[in-house]
């Protein structure tokens, strides 16, 4: 039974390796592409951030110096990249075209496909920023984080918890090219929606207060605002640390058995219909 | 292997009408249209061997083989294939078959096929050792040599179809579904995939159903075929009774060695309705398959040939003859099929 147990876990824990290995070497054959777009998703933090500083000037604006902006939305720019999810324009393509049946005849669930695929592209990403924020906080005081090193092992793990719930959500809306043709353009509402309530366009403090609740409640805050405002320090209070990271579990929870329903009928819609 | 009952696949179709006026009107007035894209077929293919399955676009061959692979849920009967239920979706099951299609890639588009290989080795389970052989077995049979290391898109389309056969023949599945697999290819490597195909039904004893629309495909690799139309199954049985009822003349083309009296050639074939003349020297004539011997040993008695050729009509020709004497049973099932 044990034995059993391990054996199957050895053999998931290879078949994931394989296929992170792939999705590394499509990564770096793509590597001046993923460079460019890793370049492009610089422009939106950097655009807020300018924004903010010159609203800020030297006062404050809703508890944000011109110091604490630079900071937070550095931390925006890194979490954002590293929690994003582009899986769906993918899953859409591979459904409607019906090279998802390929997937499909393979005995193993082709949504870790895309996840490796994911996880590979972020791993590229954490290796070049991590250095680079290394040498600039060396250089400019204003970039270093002023936290403990066990603020880091939370924004890590709260941030990785954010990858995979943004992964799942994703992927939720790109099933629904099982039922429409219509998931990207949804996604794009969603994501218009995800860019003002997870705290990437301001903080969410700035907000009026029901939207921050219903951002707080709704996977949405979890999703960047909260392991961002670890690393930029404006998040300490144990209690409510606590709170998120709980939140973060439910959702997570919540959406896998939500992934699992839709997925049962997905496949059922997709065997019915033919890809 | 297979077992096929009473199988039925019925898709509703929304009727879209060009137009922005219609596109309006669809808006609030939907209009559906059934059709019947496998209308009932049954029958049996037996562990090991290797069955054509014919027939023109739409008749339904892809439809059935989404339905044998589990891929598509059937509107009605029975599908068994190696023990299992095929839409359950069985990791098991899928261990034990591989679908390939000529139109759809399955590896990799950006990497070399190797590392798919890599990828199917993990997934499908197979053993170090097991994987080694099987891929020296197949870089050989496929003469795949120095096309593992080239990234796919830089394959040409016989490559890269040798490379997609490979790729899913890794796991040794011992029910295979080809679509087209030689679609596209050059004659050569028509050839050797079909040579492929055969070698790896002798020495795996597996299992192949086969679609293709180059007869010589199916002629070379199946005694047996299932011809399909309409979603109905036409004929089911050996290659040789199909062409002995579907067409029972045979080509004889015969080269003059001087102009020939083409009145006493019409009296010796039964009629110049029998004649087709090819050129001022050659001319081809149908005969009835029991005249053949008799009346070419008549022509090479009575006239100065420098050549006699007997041909096989060409199977389009036969499949084609077979779909033209088929009932038209399901065409007005297709009309009352709107609703």
């Amino acid at each position: 039974m044990v034995r059993t147990l391990i054996q199957r876990t050895y053999r998931f824990y290879r078949k994931y390796m394989a296929l992170l290995k792939m999705g590394w070497a499509i990564v770096i054959a793509y590597r001046s592409e993923a460079f460019i777009w890793m370049i492009g998703s610089f422009f939106q933090p950097l655009v807020s951030l300018f924004v903010w500083m010159s609203i800020a000037g030297d006062g404050t604006v809703g508890g944000y110096s011109t110091a604490d902006f630079v900071l937070y939305f550095v931390g925006v720019l890194v979490v954002g990249r590293m929690t994003g999810a582009w899986d769906i324009w993918h899953l859409d393509n591979d459904i409607r075209q019906g090279t998802f049946s390929n997937k499909l005849l393979r005995p193993f669930h082709p949504v870790h496909w895309n996840m490796a695929d994911n996880l590979a592209s972020k791993l590229f990403w954490l290796l070049l920023i991590v250095p680079v924020w290394t040498v600039l906080a060396l250089i400019f005081p204003g970039l270093r984080p002023p936290i403990s090193p066990l603020f880091y092992l939370y924004t890590f793990i709260s941030m990785m918890l954010a990858l995979l719930i943004r992964f799942i959500i994703g992927y939720q809306i790109g099933m629904l090219a099982f039922w429409t043709n219509r998931a990207a353009s949804i996604y794009v509402v969603y994501e218009g929606i995800h860019l003002f309530m997870s705290g990437r366009i301001a903080p969410l403090s700035m907000f009026p207060s029901w939207v921050i609740s219903l951002a707080e409640w709704l996977p949405f805050y979890i999703t960047v605002g909260f392991p961002v405002e670890m690393l930029s320090g404006q998040l300490t209070d144990p209690v409510l640390i606590g709170k998120y990271f709980g939140l973060q579990c439910i959702w997570l929870t919540v959406l896998i058995l939500l992934f699992r329903l839709e997925w049962k009928w997905g496949i059922r819609k997709y065997s019915a219909v033919g890809g | 292997m297979i077992k096929v009952e009473d199988l039925r696949k019925y898709y509703k179709v929304h009727v879209r009408e060009a137009g922005f006026l219609s596109s309006l009107k669809s808006l609030f007035l939907r209009e559906f249209r059934t059709v019947k894209a496998v209308d009932g077929i049954s029958f049996e293919i037996p562990e090991g061997q290797i069955v054509g399955f014919l027939g023109p676009n739409g008749a339904g061959k892809t439809t059935t083989m989404k339905m044998l692979t589990g891929l598509l849920h059937p509107t009605s009967g029975k599908i068994h294939v190696a023990g299992y239920i095929p839409f359950q979706q069985k990791n098991a099951f899928k261990k034990r078959i591989s679908l390939v299609m000529g139109q759809k890639s399955q590896l990799v588009w950006d990497l070399p096929a190797s590392e798919t290989f890599l990828i199917h080795k993990e997934i499908y389970e197979i053993p170090d050792r097991e994987y080694k052989q099987q891929l020296d077995d197949l870089v050989d049979l496929l003469d795949l040599h120095g096309l593992l290391e080239k990234p796919v898109r830089q394959l040409s389309l016989g490559e890269r179809m040798k490379c997609e056969l490979a790729a899913a023949l890794l796991h040794r599945p011992d029910i295979v579904f080809l679509d087209e697999p030689t679609i596209g290819l050059d004659v050569n490597m028509q050839e050797s995939v079909r040579r492929f195909i055969g070698e790896y039904n002798r020495y795996r004893k597996a299992t192949i159903l086969l679609t293709s629309h180059y007869m010589a495909d199916v002629s070379a690799l199946c005694e047996r075929v299932m011809v399909i139309n309409r979603g109905l199954l036409l004929y089911d049985g050996s290659i040789r009774e199909l062409i002995a009822r579907y067409a029972p003349y045979k080509r004889i083309q015969l080269t003059f060695s001087h102009e020939p009296d083409l009145r006493m050639l019409a009296q010796i074939v039964g009629g110049t309705d029998r004649i087709k003349q090819a050129g001022p020297l050659t001319v081809e004539v149908e005969v009835e398959r029991e005249r053949v011997s008799e009346i070419s040993s008549n022509l090479l008695s009575h006239f100065p040939l420098s050549d006699l050729t007997i041909e096989e009509p060409p199977m389009e020709a036969v499949i084609s003859r077979a779909f033209a004497s088929a009932p038209d049973q399901n065409e007005n099932a297709n009309k009352e099929g709107f609703d």
